[in-house]
């Protein structure tokens, strides 16, 4: 009977030879090829955790006198939005959970897109025919942004009210535009009164939607495109080799999404994130210390707190501070990002399609450019966070920075230039047979 | 591999040793140990003074080259008491820096070292305050405390480094730190006391900026606050976005790349 409905399908559909086809699908294996999947396996977490916050949040920030179970909140006047979200975390059951979890699941998500990303790069996988799907992924990255900062901000709590504000005055820092665009954001000055609505619009429905389906398309050329895989053994670049989709990668993918299941309702359930109830209310007259934002906004952070104030000048026009460190350098990060396939194909007039990888150290000029930027980008990140160094070494904030400043410029060069040498003396290395005299032995 | 692995195991040692630090370095280094001058003998309060305050501050709280003037910011006794419960009095040099330590002196001598000053010394300004918890509110003080206290001490309590102000950048400032410290130690007359004298750089709140409830209800609040209570977990020292940030990589992301490590092992092919 079984078999009759089945074949009676299959007749009409031609299921049987497509899910033949998909379950034979051949995928390489490297670790490092899961990178991706963790990132996609937080943000099924993220809109599953997602779902259930939405349930509670109240978007709005008409305020009331706070009256729940927090004791030091008694009869404090706060909005909507903030009052339910300590509802969530303190009177709804599992809500604290979910939350952090929620919250996690956003920051480990990024980081692992990051890591995708530079893998990604070092091992020249976005080369011809990759192109599209490297811009895809460099999207998705600055949605995944967006989207973490707008969730930073919505329970209107102190902390994330001072980024807010941060973010307006950056979007009155573009010149000419500037003002009508922070308007047109805001709804007005700020804090303006939709401000919360406006972010939960987007941050629950606009771009998780695009992300979806960015993050389909984006495998579904990597299905069309096939995977790409490293040399060595009988990976040439016609062929793929490597695990077929069903059994093994199928049950490997499960295993991998409980783990990082698992991993995140640990640090959910044991370690403290985002403590709203500390930070207190949002009142626009108050701005806490040490404020910061989440690590993927770090790097903006600091380049704010780097940037010298210099007043810079231009067609008698002054450009307000925070348009370099804040718009600029976003602006030329994102730019050159999206280019990096056609640039490198461009200095090295290789225009052939490649479906192997490259180890890094065979791509010395590559691998340094990238280990460079990414420690120009690591001091960015970590001088966000200069007032608590600045604490613990006991010296005054403003040292903190100046080192900072040099080592922006000095440390990428060091990397840069360290990475060049070894990725060279690796494969001069290996060019040699192990135990073969050097050369200049030979000649004496 | 090997050299990769090696690698990630030294960022995740470093990372984790970072966590630790800032998790417990608020707390004193070492305590500190009374020089060897055998101080903790008489319970007069004019022998102390004058053995162990007067060389610094002179006889009459005029203040030497060695000391300020005591009388001067009018902060009456309640410094007095402040500075000596803390322990940031007495110093042992005039450059040492003035930070809480364990004090050297008992209860006793701390009683009679105030009781000296109030009564011999000219010394004007907020008495050693009395505190009526019962009366407290919470959610009041924790407003005042948000307003008042929360741009130098943090909102979490972590206290935090001051800048110097808008000053443009000097190559390397020679200024001793300026720090509010965190608030994890301090004691109810303590917190009550700094609210009225104004230590250091920190501002006096006198009877005009307070009334007794308020302040009682600030002191309540710092207290609750304070608490080592975590209602989300482990609070990996309070420093906020930028220990989760590293929380995310070190314990997050690297125990799912050891998982995929793990479950996708190199075929040999
Ligand atoms: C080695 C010298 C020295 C000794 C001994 C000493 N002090 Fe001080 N004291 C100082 C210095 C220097 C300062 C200022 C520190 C600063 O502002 O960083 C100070 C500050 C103070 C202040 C705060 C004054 C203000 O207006 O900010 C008080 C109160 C005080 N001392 C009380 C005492 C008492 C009581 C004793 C005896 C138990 C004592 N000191 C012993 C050097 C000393
Ligand atoms: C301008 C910054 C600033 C503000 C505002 C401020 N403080 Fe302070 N506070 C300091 C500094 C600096 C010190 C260290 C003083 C010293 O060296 O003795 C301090 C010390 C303290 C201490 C002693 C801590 C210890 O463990 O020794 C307490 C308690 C304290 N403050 C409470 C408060 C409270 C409560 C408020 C709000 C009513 C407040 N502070 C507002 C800067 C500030």
């Amino acid at each position: 009977m079984v078999r009759k409905v089945v074949t009676w399908v299959d007749d009409r559909l031609g299921a049987s030879r497509f899910t033949r086809d998909v379950l034979a699908k051949v995928f390489p294996d490297h670790w490092s090829f899961l990178l991706g999947e963790i990132a996609l396996y937080c943000f099924v977490i993220l809109v599953l955790t997602g779902v259930f916050l939405s349930f509670f949040f109240e978007p709005s920030v008409a305020e009331s006198v706070y009256r729940g179970e927090y004791e030091p909140l008694q009869g404090v006047v706060v909005s909507d939005a903030y009052r339910s979200v300590m509802d969530l975390s303190f009177e709804v059951r599992a809500g604290m959970v979910m939350r952090q979890i929620h919250h996690w699941a956003a920051l480990v998500f990024l980081a692992a897109i990051v890591v995708h990303l530079v893998r990604i790069f070092f091992t020249g996988a976005y080369r011809r025919p990759r192109e599209i799907n490297w811009m895809i992924g460099l999207t998705l990255l600055t949605l995944a942004m967006f989207n973490g900062f707008t969730g930073y901000s919505l329970p209107d709590d102190l902390l994330s009210g001072t980024g807010l504000r941060i973010a307006y005055s950056i979007a009155l820092s573009i010149p000419v535009i500037g003002t009508w665009m922070a308007f047109l954001v805001f709804g007005g000055e700020f804090p303006a009164e939709q401000i919360i609505n406006r972010l939960f619009v987007i941050h629950i429905f606009i771009i998780p939607v695009l992300i979806a389906g960015l993050l389909t398309a984006h495998m579904a050329l990597i299905w069309r495109q096939k995977h790409t895989q490293f040399p060595g053994g009988r990976r040439r670049e016609e062929n793929v080799v490597g695990e077929r989709l069903w059994p093994t990668y199928a049950a490997k993918s499960m295993g991998l999404f409980f783990g990082v299941f698992g991993i995140l309702a640990l640090l959910g359930g044991l370690v403290q994130i985002n403590p709203i109830w500390l930070y207190g209310p949002f009142k626009p007259a108050q701005v806490p210390s040490p404020a910061q934002p989440d690590w993927y906004m770090g790097w903006l952070e600091g380049a704010l707190r780097l940037f010298p104030a210099w007043e810079i000048t231009t067609f008698g026009y002054e450009i307000p501070n925070p348009f370099f460190p804040a718009v600029l350098l976003p602006g030329i990060t994102f730019t050159l990002l999206y280019l990096w396939p056609f640039l490198e194909a461009f200095f090295t007039s290789d225009h052939k399609p490649h479906h192997l990888l490259d180890r890094p150290r065979d791509r010395p000029m590559r691998t340094a450019l990238g280990t460079a930027t990414l420690s120009f980008y690591f001091i960015l990140f970590a001088a966000a966070s200069n007032d608590l160094l600045a604490k613990w070494l006991r010296v005054p904030v403003e040292n903190v920075v100046v080192a900072y400043q040099i080592l922006a410029f000095a440390l990428p060069l060091a990397t840069g230039l360290g990475t060049y040498l070894i990725a060279k003396s690796l494969t001069k290395r290996e060019a040699e047979p192990p135990g073969a005299a050097p050369e200049t032995a030979r000649t004496s | 591999m090997k050299v990769f692995m090696t690698a990630i195991a030294v960022v995740v040692a470093v990372g984790a040793g970072i966590i630790v630090w800032n998790a417990y370095s608020d707390r004193p280094a070492e305590p500190w140990l009374p020089p060897a001058v055998v101080r903790s003998d008489s319970t007069d309060g004019k022998t102390l003074y004058m053995r162990d305050c007067a060389w610094c501050h002179g006889a009459e709280a005029q203040g030497t080259g060695r000391g300020p003037n005591l009388t001067e910011r009018a902060n009456g006794t309640a410094h007095i008491d402040y500075v000596l419960s803390t322990g940031r009095m007495p110093l042992d040099s005039p450059d040492q820096p003035m930070q809480r330590r364990t004090p050297i002196y008992t209860q006793e001598q701390i009683d009679a070292l105030v009781q000296y000053a109030e009564q011999q010394l000219p010394i004007t300004g907020p008495a050693v305050p009395e505190l009526n918890t019962t009366e407290a509110d919470l959610g009041l003080g924790n407003q005042l405390y948000q307003v008042n206290c929360a741009a130098c001490h943090a909102s979490t309590g972590i206290g935090g480094a001051l800048g110097g102000g808008g000053e443009s950048l000097p190559l390397i400032s020679r200024k001793a730190a300026i720090l509010a410290p965190d608030l994890f130690e301090a004691t109810p007359k303590e917190v009550a006391e700094a609210i009225l004298a104004g230590p250091g750089t920190m501002p006096v709140f006198g009877p005009e900026t307070f009334t007794q409830r308020e302040l009682d209800s600030i002191v309540d609040y710092v207290g609750r606050l304070t608490e080592p209570h975590n209602p989300g977990g482990w609070s990996m020292g309070r420093t906020g976005p930028w220990s989760e940030g590293a929380a995310a990589w070190l314990i997050g992301l690297t125990l799912m790349i050891i998982l995929i490590m793990w479950i996708g092992t190199r075929s040999t092919e």
